[in-house]
């Protein structure tokens, strides 16, 4: 069986003060259908770019190369209508649903609009559609919601009603853009647990992206860890969580507060995170913050090697394998 | 004053100060520039006595010392355009002089008072605002009689709320600021910290925001000037020198009108970059 | 219910208006040096009959603020008092002008409609040659004042092309349309390079939003994407701007229909502050501060159309 999504060396370059700086630096992918991936890292990791890269929602300027498939399609060169026909197969739900839907037009027209347009669907299926998938959400009232304006309605149930039109096209691929990180930490698990279950109903694949690891260990198939436009360590998620294999997941799962365990402080990763722009060529761009650096990881670009069933881009993985400590059980 | 002797002094500050305001902004202080200097020692140096009607024999015709030829009324247009700048700039200068003082004192009083009085103050500017200047002009000239006077005096209450609306946002934002609570607490005076912190912090918008009133306040005293209600013939004046020279329109001889309406939007444009540059650097700073 | 509450202070802020600027106009008089009855009378000795109906006709005998009240409540009935200098009602001989006033305001205000927009969606929508293009003319038309454009529009259009008359209003439909265009045009050339510059500035602001991306990354195609989220949301703004725009038409009337002879209100207003013909120079101000509060009335019923934030703020759940 031939992968949902694969992505293969993707560079993509943006225009910065006058200059084209990389922000993705040569991502592989893989993602069959009805499978969930995790792509965790700290802002300016790329993570987000990954996911834009993918609708082709990149900003102006930037310049893209290495292959994305679909299906066995390449979309990088995709216009026009096969663009637009690609980006029915995939939908997406953005951070904050606040600025993200339309503020002067009603909730029913936001969520009918692409599906009508697409004719795909008569105004009044699209509407039967629409009370029903707002109803999968566990929005009250569905019918009557449909006339509201989103500032009628809190930023919980506007990610809802951003989910449950995210589902209107019935889409293979749904890319997840930190969906919770701008609600409110009580509606955060509620909307999470709906957008997991209704992607395990529908065998949906799934992007999901997010800076909580163990988020999306728990939602999430498989993880790849993100740094400086890189992805450096990708595994399941068990493994990830457990086993780590490259001093950053480890870093990163070390410095989360536990409620479980009393600690006496955080671990907090020393130095500023990296932008990709910043990256040195020929090193390991996580060296400058890494405890068990050594020369040869500011010699030489560590490429990404298959390890454990999962890949890790560090150059003393043979040493650390099995010393990095993860989530304790 | 002082500024400018430095300037000149230290040629390399002078370029540095130039390039935050970009090569537009500086041909543009370059222009506004030489129209000032033009508007102080511009009635010395006509060729000709720009009232002299010498050439009323020779309306609109070319002559020979006269760079521009005569006007409708035989007098040397060369001589009245350098004189015209005089009382083309003198009262935009007033005008904007005015309004700051009068509306930074407004923005000031109502970003410190704040509640009631702020919200009344706020909202008689937002009513004023948008009150067409031109029509008080026309109003106050029909009271007081035609002249620059009453027109300096009208439109400097007119963009009063122009200059007040944009200080007291900024002011409001640093009033709010926690450095001058703890000035509060210790208790130095209002007028002190008004004077010494909230009073420097708005001077960058306030000259961004009077260099642009400046070009506007050019074209409507020139346009009262026009309608007749400003400066009054013969005093030379870019506005009236358009309307004087009207008639040349027709019989093919636009040159008199034409210049001054070139002298006047030339100026105004240099006004118009300048300040929307320095508005940009500010906000840059900011 | 805060719709209601908005409209409210919408209304109360227009009142406000139009009674401030009623008791500048009327105290402009009484400011005038000398008494309140040399200014009635432009200066003139008069015999004491006629000084003795001057009294009662403006009731100088009556405090200041009453005087004001009455003459409020007449000017409410369309009563703005005799023009000095024709002895006629100042709201016949307004109403003799007005409609070709109102016809140079309405012709300018499409002008400023269609192409002040039309340039700025052009501007908006479009990089390149025809965004720098229109960036480069609104620059240049923003600083040309008036009577200005009047001037350069006269030489081309009249001296050197011969399309246009030069001056007058013009008789019939066709005649009118071809007196009043190049008044028109100066009326609104600065104005058509403001609301362009807004409408620009307004399209690239909402095609940078989120909700747009959103709309893209859902295949909606170009056309609709433009039409039914950037436009329809840049419309506010522009809605803004066009208004402040156009409602200083009126007063700026004064000065193109002075520099095209035309005799409307705005020259005859202009004429009669020469003769300090008060009573007509407060009739007119008056329609001219009516007509901009109306202006502003229709921009805020515009704002209630366009901006559902408005209609039914208040009971977010």
């Amino acid at each position: 069986m031939s992968a949902l999504l694969e992505i293969d060396d993707l560079v993509v370059r943006l225009p910065v003060g006058g200059a084209l700086r990389p922000v993705l630096r040569g991502i592989d992918l893989r993602l069959d259908a009805g499978e969930a991936l995790g792509l965790v890292g700290e802002s300016g990791s790329g993570k987000s770019m990954t996911a834009r890269a993918i609708d082709r929602l990149l900003p102006r300027g930037a310049e893209t190369s290495g292959s994305i498939r679909f299906d066995g399609d390449e979309v990088t060169t995709l216009r026009g209508a096969d663009l637009r026909r690609f980006r029915r197969e995939v939908s997406m739900v953005f951070q904050d649903p606040r600025s993200h839907i339309n503020p002067v037009r009603r909730i029913g027209d936001f969520m009918t609009e692409a599906v009508i347009a697409h004719g795909t669907m008569s105004r009044r299926e699209a509407t039967a559609l629409a009370i029903e998938l707002l109803g999968a959400v566990r929005i009250t009232n569905p019918t009557e919601r449909l006339h509201r304006f989103p500032h009628e309605l809190s930023g919980g149930m506007l990610q809802r009603v951003m989910i449950a039109s995210a589902l209107m096209g019935s889409p293979r691929l749904l890319l997840a853009d930190e969906p919770t990180t701008a609600l409110d930490v009580t509606t955060q698990a509620e909307v999470m647990a709906i957008l997991d279950e209704l992607r395990r109903e529908r065998g949906l694949a799934m992007i999901f992206i997010t800076h909580d690891l163990e988020l999306a260990a728990a939602v999430c198939d498989r993880t790849a860890v993100m740094y400086a436009g890189q992805i450096v360590e990708i595994n399941t998620s068990r493994h990830i969580e457990h086993d780590p294999l490259h001093p950053y997941t480890s870093a990163l799962l070390r410095s989360r507060p536990r409620i479980d365990v009393t600690m006496t402080r955080l671990e907090a990763i020393p130095g500023q995170p990296l932008s990709s722009f910043e990256a040195p060529d020929g090193a390991c761009a996580f060296a400058g913050r890494c405890p068990h650096a050594a020369d040869a990881c500011v010699t030489a670009a560590p490429p990404l090697v298959d390890v454990d069933g999962g890949a890790t881009r560090c150059s003393r993985v043979d040493e650390l394998r099995g010393t990095l400590h993860g989530v304790d059980t | 004053m002082t500024a400018s002797l430095g300037a000149v002094v230290a040629p390399r500050r002078l370029a540095r100060r130039l390039s935050t305001i970009g090569p537009l902004g500086t041909v543009s202080a370059i222009v506004i520039g030489i129209a000032a200097l033009i508007a102080v020692i511009g009635p010395w140096i006509t060729p000709h006595d720009p009232n002299s009607t010498d050439g009323i024999t020779l309306q609109f015709q070319s002559a020979p010392g006269h760079l521009f030829g005569y006007d409708a009324n035989g007098r040397d247009v060369f001589s009245r355009l350098l004189a015209g700048a005089r009382t083309s700039m003198l009262g935009p200068l007033i005008v904007v002089a005015a309004s700051i003082t009068l509306g930074v004192a407004i923005a000031i009083a109502a970003a410190w008072r704040g509640g009631r009085f702020d919200t009344i103050v706020s909202s008689a500017l937002d009513i004023a605002f948008a009150f067409p200047g031109i029509l008080l002009a026309i109003l106050a000239a029909a009271v007081f009689g035609a002249g620059l006077f009453a027109a300096v005096v009208v439109l400097s209450l007119a963009y009063t709320p122009y200059i007040a609306r944009v200080v007291r946002g900024s002011a409001l934002q640093e009033r709010s600021k926690p450095y001058i609570a703890a000035l509060e607490v210790q208790g130095m005076s209002a007028w002190r910290i008004c004077a010494r912190h909230l009073l420097p912090n708005v001077s960058g918008i306030v000259v961004a925001q009077g260099t642009t009133l400046f070009g506007y306040a050019m074209v409507d005293l020139a346009a009262i000037s026009f309608i007749g209600l400003g400066v009054q013939p013969p005093s030379a004046d870019w506005g009236v020198m358009i309307f004087e020279n009207r008639q040349g329109l027709a019989i093919g001889k636009p040159w008199p009108a034409v210049l001054a309406g070139l002298c006047l939007v030339g100026v105004v444009i240099a006004f118009n970059i300048l300040g929307e540059r320095l508005a940009r650097r500010d906000a840059g700073i900011r | 219910m805060s719709m209601f509450r908005w409209a409210l202070t919408r209304l109360a802020r227009l009142v406000a208006a139009l009674l401030i600027s009623s008791f500048v106009i009327f105290s402009a008089a009484s400011l005038a040096p000398g008494s309140p009855l040399a200014a009635l009378s432009n200066g003139r000795t008069l015999p004491p009959e006629q000084q003795e109906q001057l009294r009662v006709r403006f009731h100088l005998d009556d405090p200041f603020l009453l005087r004001y009240v009455k003459w409020l409540w007449n000017a409410v009935q369309g009563d703005f008092g005799v023009s000095i200098a024709s002895r006629d009602d100042v709201s016949r001989l307004i109403s003799g002008r007005i409609w070709i006033t109102g016809q140079l305001v309405l012709y300018a205000s499409i002008l400023i409609l269609v192409i002040g927009i039309g340039l700025g969606l052009l501007a908006g929508l479009r990089r390149g040659a025809a965004d720098s293009s229109v960036l480069v003319a609104t620059a240049l038309f923003a600083a040309v004042p008036a009577f200005v454009a009047a001037t350069l529009l006269t030489i081309l259009f009249v001296t050197e092309l011969g399309w246009f008359p030069a001056l007058g209003e013009g008789k019939g439909f066709v005649g009118r349309i071809e007196h009043l265009t190049l008044p028109a045009i100066s009326l609104a050339m600065a104005s058509i390079a403001i609301v362009a510059r807004v409408t620009r500035a307004a399209v690239r602001e909402e095609f940078g939003r989120e909700h747009v991306q959103t709309a893209e990354s859902r295949g909606i195609p170009r056309r609709q994407l433009v039409r039914r989220h950037v436009v329809r949301n840049a419309a506010v703004p522009i809605t803004t701007v066009s208004g402040l725009t156009v409602a200083s038409l009126f007063a700026l009337s004064a000065i193109v229909e002075r520099a095209f002879s035309i005799n409307g209100l705005g020259s005859y207003l202009v004429r009669a502050a020469g003769t300090k013909d008060i009573a007509v120079v407060q009739g007119i101000s008056m329609v001219i501060v009516v007509a901009f509060v109306v202006v502003n009335l229709l921009v805020d019923v515009c704002y209630l159309v366009l901006d559902p934030r408005i209609r039914t703020a208040g009971d977010r759940r």
